[in-house]
C-alpha cells in the first residue's frame, strides 16, 4: 500500500487505495475529508487560521496553509479526481497547545481548530470525527480504501476517529 | 511581516552568520561551565532562508522525540528561540546537572533543562546586545517533550510566521566527553531583520 | 548564626542549586519564592537578611519587586541573579536599588563572596 507523505502546510488527494500521513500535528489541524461512495480521500495539514491577517504581506501565497483557503481547495483537488462534494465528511485531528503559553488568551492551535470547524460548517461539510486539543502532538493517517483515520500521539495507544 | 521584502544577499547572510558566531559562541562558553568546563563543540551557524516544511527534517526527522525549550525575546527586536534535544542527550544532560538524578523527566530534570536554555538564550542576546546596544528581554522559558515537527510548527505558528520561508539560524553543540548534542534556533520576527541590518548600515 | 536568605528563581533547578550552594557556605535559605510577587509578599512577611532575585518571571519581573521592596525596606539587600546581563538591565537594577548583579551561569565563589559583602555591610 501506498503511502503518501503530507507536509507542514500542504495537501495531497488519492483515490481508491493508498494511506495519506501526516506527521508533527502540535497546535497544526490536520483534516481528513473522505467520499465512501467514490473512495477518494484528502488530507490537509493546516499551519495558521486565517490567511486574511496576511493580505498582501507575503511573497508568495500558500492556500495549504491556512484553514479558510485549504479546505475549499482540498474539496476541489478531491473533485478533480472524481470525488462529489456532497458525499464528502470530514475528520480533524491536531490544535494542541504543546507549551503552556503562560500568557493568558487562547493558543494558536485553538484558533486553528475553531477556523477548521467554522470552515466546514461554511461548506455544508459534516464533522464525523475528532481528536483535538489537549497537550501532544499527533500523527494522523487517512486509509483511503475504506475512509479509516488512526491517530497516533507519542507514548499513547493509536486512537481510531 | 516586512521581512520577506529584504532582498537577501550573501553580505547580509554573512552579517547574520557573524551576529550568530558571537552570539552562540557566549552561549557555549555559558554551557560548558555550566557543565564544569567540559568541551563544548560548536558546528558553524547556519543561516538560510529556508522552506519551513524542511525545518524537521534538519532536527532529526519530523517523528523525533524531542526535548524543546521555547523563548521569545522583545524588547527592542522580537525573536524566538528553540533549543532543541533528542532525548537521550537531554537524559544525559539531567543527570550531569541534577544530583542523584537517573534521567527522568521530572518536575527537577525538566526544571534543569529550561534553565540551560535560559542561559542559552542569555548568553545569545547578551552578546547581541552588546554589540547593537538594542534592549533585549527574554520571556520565561516554556518546554514541551514531543515530536520535533509537532514543536517546530507549533512554535512557528505561536510566532505567527506565515512565510513560506523562515530566516533560520541555526547551530549544533556537542559536549564531547557527555555526548549531548543540541540544537539552537533562532527565528527572527517581523522587523527584527530589517532593524538589525539598518542598525549595522547593511543595504 | 547564618544569614537568612529568600531566594527567587522561577526554575526550581536554579532554586535548587542556590540553596545547595549557600547552605554549603553557612546561609540560612528561609524562603523560596517562584516569582517577583511571591518575593515580595514573603519579604514582608519573613523580613530576611538578604534576598537573591531572578529578573526573567512569570506575574512579576525581578526589576518590579526590588523597587517594591525597596519602597517598603530602603535598607532591603537584594543581589540580582539573572541571565539576562546587558549593560541597561544591569543599570536598571542597580538603580531600583539592587547591591550587586550576578550573571547565570555563575561560579558558586562569586556568589558566596557577594552575599557575604552585601550581607556584613
Amino acid at each position: 500500500m501506498e503511502t503518501l507523505k503530507v507536509r507542514i502546510s500542504d495537501l495531497a488527494v488519492v483515490r481508491n487505495e493508498g494511506i495519506l500521513i501526516t506527521v508533527g500535528l502540535g497546535s497544526c489541524v490536520g483534516i481528513a475529508l473522505y467520499d465512501s461512495d467514490n473512495k477518494v480521500g484528502g488530507l490537509a495539514h493546516i499551519l495558521l487560521p486565517d490567511s486574511n491577517q496576511f493580505q498582501n504581506k507575503l511573497n508568495s501565497f500558500n492556500p495549504a496553509k491556512f484553514a479558510n483557503t485549504a479546505v475549499p481547495l482540498l474539496m476541489k483537488e478531491m473533485s478533480r479526481i472524481g470525488g462529489a462534494r456532497s458525499c464528502f465528511k470530514a475528520k480533524i485531528a491536531g490544535g494542541g497547545r504543546l507549551f503552556a503559553f503562560k500568557k493568558a488568551g487562547i493558543s494558536v492551535g485553538e484558533k486553528n481548530v475553531e477556523a477548521v470547524r467554522k470552515v466546514l460548517t461554511q461548506l455544508g461539510i459534516p464533522l464525523r470525527g475528532e481528536d483535538v486539543g489537549g497537550s501532544h502532538g499527533r500523527t494522523m493517517r487517512l486509509f483511503v480504501d475504506s475512509g479509516k483515520v488512526i491517530v497516533s500521539t507519542v507514548g499513547k495507544i493509536e486512537k481510531e476517529l | 511581516m516586512g521581512d520577506e521584502k529584504i532582498k537577501f544577499n550573501e553580505n547580509k547572510l554573512d552579517v547574520l552568520r557573524e551576529l550568530a558566531n558571537i552570539g552562540v559562541g557566549n552561549a557555549v562558553t555559558a554551557l560548558s561551565q555550566m557543565l564544569n568546563e567540559e568541551k563544548i563543540g560548536m558546528d558553524v551557524p547556519i543561516v538560510d532562508l529556508v522552506l519551513l516544511q524542511d525545518v524537521p527534517e534538519m532536527l532529526g526527522g519530523a517523528e523525533q522525540p524531542v526535548a524543546g525549550v521555547y523563548i521569545e525575546s522583545h524588547g527592542d527586536l522580537s525573536l524566538t528561540f528553540l533549543f532543541v534535544l533528542p532525548l537521550d542527550s537531554a537524559a544525559r544532560l539531567i543527570t550531569i546537572l541534577v544530583p542523584d538524578s537517573i534521567g527522568d523527566f521530572d518536575e527537577m530534570g525538566l526544571s534543569a533543562l529550561i534553565e540551560v536554555g535560559n542561559i542559552l538564550t542569555g548568553s545569545y542576546l547578551n552578546a547581541l546586545s552588546a554589540l547593537t546596544n538594542l534592549r533585549l528581554m527574554a520571556s520565561p522559558p516554556e518546554i514541551a517533550v514531543d515530536m520535533s515537527g509537532a514543536i517546530i510548527t507549533t512554535v512557528v505558528a505561536e510566532a505567527n510566521i506565515a512565510d513560506d520561508k523562515v530566516v533560520l539560524l541555526k547551530t549544533s553543540l556537542n559536549a564531547f566527553e557527555s555526548h549531548i548534542e543540541g540544537h539552537v534556533i533562532i527565528l527572527p520576527g517581523s522587523d527584527a531583520l530589517s532593524k538589525i541590518f539598518a542598525l549595522l548600515g547593511i543595504r | 548564626m547564618g544569614l537568612k536568605v529568600l531566594i527567587t528563581d522561577d526554575t526550581a533547578f536554579m532554586r535548587m542549586t542556590l540553596r545547595n550552594v549557600l547552605e554549603k557556605n553557612g546561609f540560612e535559605i528561609i524562603a523560596e519564592a517562584e516569582d517577583g510577587l511571591q518575593a515580595v509578599e514573603m519579604y514582608s512577611n519573613l523580613k530576611p537578611d538578604l534576598v537573591t532575585m531572578d529578573i526573567t518571571m512569570p506575574n512579576m519581573d525581578g526589576i518590579e519587586a526590588i523597587k517594591r521592596i525597596m519602597k517598603d525596606d530602603p535598607e532591603a539587600k537584594i543581589v540580582v541573579v539573572s541571565a539576562m546581563g546587558q549593560k541597561t538591565l544591569v543599570i536598571d537594577a542597580l538603580n531600583s536599588g539592587a547591591k550587586d548583579f550576578i550573571v547565570k551561569p555563575f561560579q558558586p565563589d562569586r556568589i558566596v563572596e557577594a552575599l557575604q559583602k552585601v550581607g556584613s555591610s
